[in-house]
């Protein structure tokens, strides 16, 4: 063997290493991308869980305190308003995550009022239809916020992996772009107010 | 010197304090104690003794037997405050930490229960959200758990709790974990490594092949037969024990010692080119040779036809398998060349008659040792072409006590060390099947 055979062979040896390394990266690239639409859906999964208790929420309660009306028709629509946002978890831009996010906020402000409402109805509280609907919101809500944080995790670890060096360079030829976090919702420290 | 002292106390009191709340220590989820840790079969963690000892048994017993059943994971417990922790993120935090449930079927059920809260959660993994939904979970705890809590007897709460969780658990059965071993991945690979030991061991027993051809100081085929044997056994034999050993201490580092059983193969795989080299050492050997006397080729002779050619004696080390002759002769000139192959053989050249005959016939005790003599043992050498015979004297050493006791007692220890391995075995810790919950699960509060 002569020396351009040899310079050949490492040339092809080096280019086999460059190319195995770029599929490798690529391809996990796409199982954490894939990792994070798959916990979107999770969290689309719960909010609806969320959604569908609803009705049964409201039947319940206007056997108990049907001059609440003005209420529980809040509820109502706040609940329709938030069903019809949904979110491609391909073009899941922050504008499109704040709408999504805005809906489901105004259905937790109307939820949150209902329930406080409640409050001044004893014999509501002591159904044990509500009180299983309680139980289940509670449930909802915790599920909701796991769910939440292991899609800000998910994101997290996506775009670290897309921004570290050398993955970003097949990131940008691959147009792998950066995913959207959950921010903590304005005025959702703030308690809902209840007039009597 | 007082002072210091005094100052220091107070500030151990200062740290002391903000560790510990009324109720004690404020567990966080580093410190809270893992049951598994300890047994794999505890499953209450009841660092404050909030119940006792009878009950954290027989939850234990419970909780155990269904686990075996029904490859379900339960984990209880009890402490009296979480400082200021919201009980549905910690229990779902602890939960994830401790990996409660098979990571398979995320089966697990998470019992957490805070004093100064007066709040207990059950938190579901993923799994078990179908047969234990979050208002039945409220239930058990609303019925059967707190009219016992609100009078402060947990003991009888928990154990109705357990009793009443365990028949709704039951319900869905799990799978125990298979170690299943994928054969589709693995085989493929197996066979790959034995075709490139196969490859190898060619390539390299053909090429020590081609530089013995090619080698001018071996002159006869005879040298070359040996010179082939020589190196093809070395060949041969480096390839299988370094194979082997490389092989079996990637097994027993990376993966499951099963695979110890494919190496069986590799010996198998290097056969083709032992057999391949013997094949052409045997070429070698009866190829014809350029005649000495004439410008024509000598033949080999087959075995009958060579015995003409052989004197007596030859013959019978051939007979014995002693020595190998090949007798080569020109068609032409009838030439004649006689070439000699030792094998290996228990029998060496006799002193009278040089036929390779001569071995050993006899051993026979004359003078037997004692513990106070030594003894003797005449051994008589035989050539079983001749006849000849030769005696020899050997000296056979006094038997002595102390040899045999110490033999004894080697072998005793040996035997004896082994039984301190078996008694740990079962009861050692383990941990949860790491499995996961989504954060479902209820919390009640009484």
């Amino acid at each position: 063997m002569n020396k351009t055979t040899i310079s050949w062979i490492i040339a092809g040896i080096l280019i086999a290493i460059v190319v195995f390394g770029g599929i490798s990266v690529y391809n996990k690239l796409v199982i954490m991308e894939e990792g994070v639409n798959g916990q979107w859906a999770n969290v689309e999964n719960q909010y609806q869980r969320r959604s569908d208790l609803i009705p049964n929420l409201v039947a319940t309660v206007k056997g108990y305190a049907s001059h609440e009306s003005e209420t529980l028709e809040n509820v109502i629509a706040a609940r329709s308003r938030a069903t019809q946002v949904t979110v491609d978890p391909e073009k899941l831009t922050p504008e499109k995550l704040q709408e999504f996010q805005a809906a489901q906020g105004q259905l937790s402000s109307a939820l949150g009022r209902l329930l406080m409402i409640t409050e001044n109805y004893p014999d509501l509280k002591a159904n044990e239809n509500f009180r299983d609907l309680q139980v289940q919101l509670e449930g909802t809500e915790n599920r909701i916020s796991t769910e939440r944080m292991r899609f800000n995790e998910a994101s997290k670890g996506f775009n670290t992996a897309i921004r570290r060096f050398p993955n970003n360079i097949i990131a940008s030829i691959f147009n792998f772009e950066r995913k959207v976090y959950f921010e903590a919702e304005e005025g959702s420290n703030k308690a809902p107010e209840v007039q009597f | 010197m007082m002072k210091l002292i005094k100052i220091n106390i107070i500030w151990i009191f200062v740290f002391v304090l903000n560790i510990t709340s009324i109720y004690g220590v404020v567990y966080n989820l580093n410190n809270i104690p893992n049951p598994k840790a300890i047994d794999s079969r505890t499953h209450v963690s009841n660092p404050d003794g909030i119940i006792n000892f009878n009950t954290v048994q027989t939850i234990n017993k419970k909780l155990s037997s269904l686990e075996t059943q029904n490859q379900i994971e339960v984990a209880v417990v009890l402490v009296n405050s979480i400082g200021t922790e919201n009980i549905e993120m910690f229990a779902t935090d602890l939960f994830k930490k401790w990996g409660v449930g098979k990571a398979k079927d995320n089966n697990g059920l998470l019992i957490l229960f805070v004093g100064d809260q007066k709040a207990i959660r059950f938190e579901t993994g993923y799994g078990l959200e179908g047969v234990l939904p979050d208002a039945l979970a409220s239930r058990v705890q609303n019925q059967s758990m707190f009219p016992y809590f609100k009078n402060g007897d947990y003991d009888t709460g928990f154990i109705k709790g357990i009793d009443h969780l365990i028949p709704i658990l039951e319900k869905e059965e799990f799978e125990k974990e298979q170690n299943t071993i994928a054969w589709s991945t693995v085989l493929p690979i197996v066979a790959g490594i034995y075709v490139i030991i196969l490859l190898i061991s060619f390539i390299l027993t053909n090429s020590s092949i081609k530089k013995i051809k090619n080698n001018a100081v071996l002159r006869t085929n005879i040298s070359k037969y040996i010179a082939i044997k020589n190196n093809k056994r070395g060949v041969i034999s480096l390839i299988n024990i370094t194979s082997i050993a490389i092989g079996v201490f990637v097994i027993l580092m990376f993966s499951n010692p099963v695979f110890l059983v494919f190496l069986v193969g590799i010996p198998i795989m290097t056969y083709p080119a032992n057999l391949y080299a013997k094949i052409i050492m045997w070429k070698i050997r009866r190829q014809p040779i350029p005649c000495t006397a004439c410008e024509g080729k000598m033949q080999i002779l087959s075995e009958k036809k060579e015995d003409a050619y052989l004197k007596v004696s030859q013959q019978f080390e051939e007979e014995l398998g002693t020595v190998d002759y090949d007798v080569f002769v020109c068609k032409d000139c009838g030439n004649e060349a006689v070439f000699t192959l030792d094998k290996p053989s228990a029998y060496s050249e006799c002193p009278q008659c040089k036929t390779k005959a001569f071995s050993l016939h006899s051993k026979k005790v004359i003078v037997a040792p004692t513990f106070i003599n030594s003894g003797t043992e005449r051994v008589t050498y035989k050539c079983k072409f001749c006849g000849y015979e030769e005696n020899d004297n050997h000296h056979l050493p006094k038997i002595s006590r102390n040899s045999s006791i110490a033999a004894g007692a080697a072998a005793g220890s040996m035997f004896s060390g082994r039984g301190g391995f078996g008694g740990g075995g079962g009861l050692s810790g383990g941990s949860f099947g790491g499995g996961l919950s989504g954060g479902g699960g209820a919390t009640g509060r009484w």
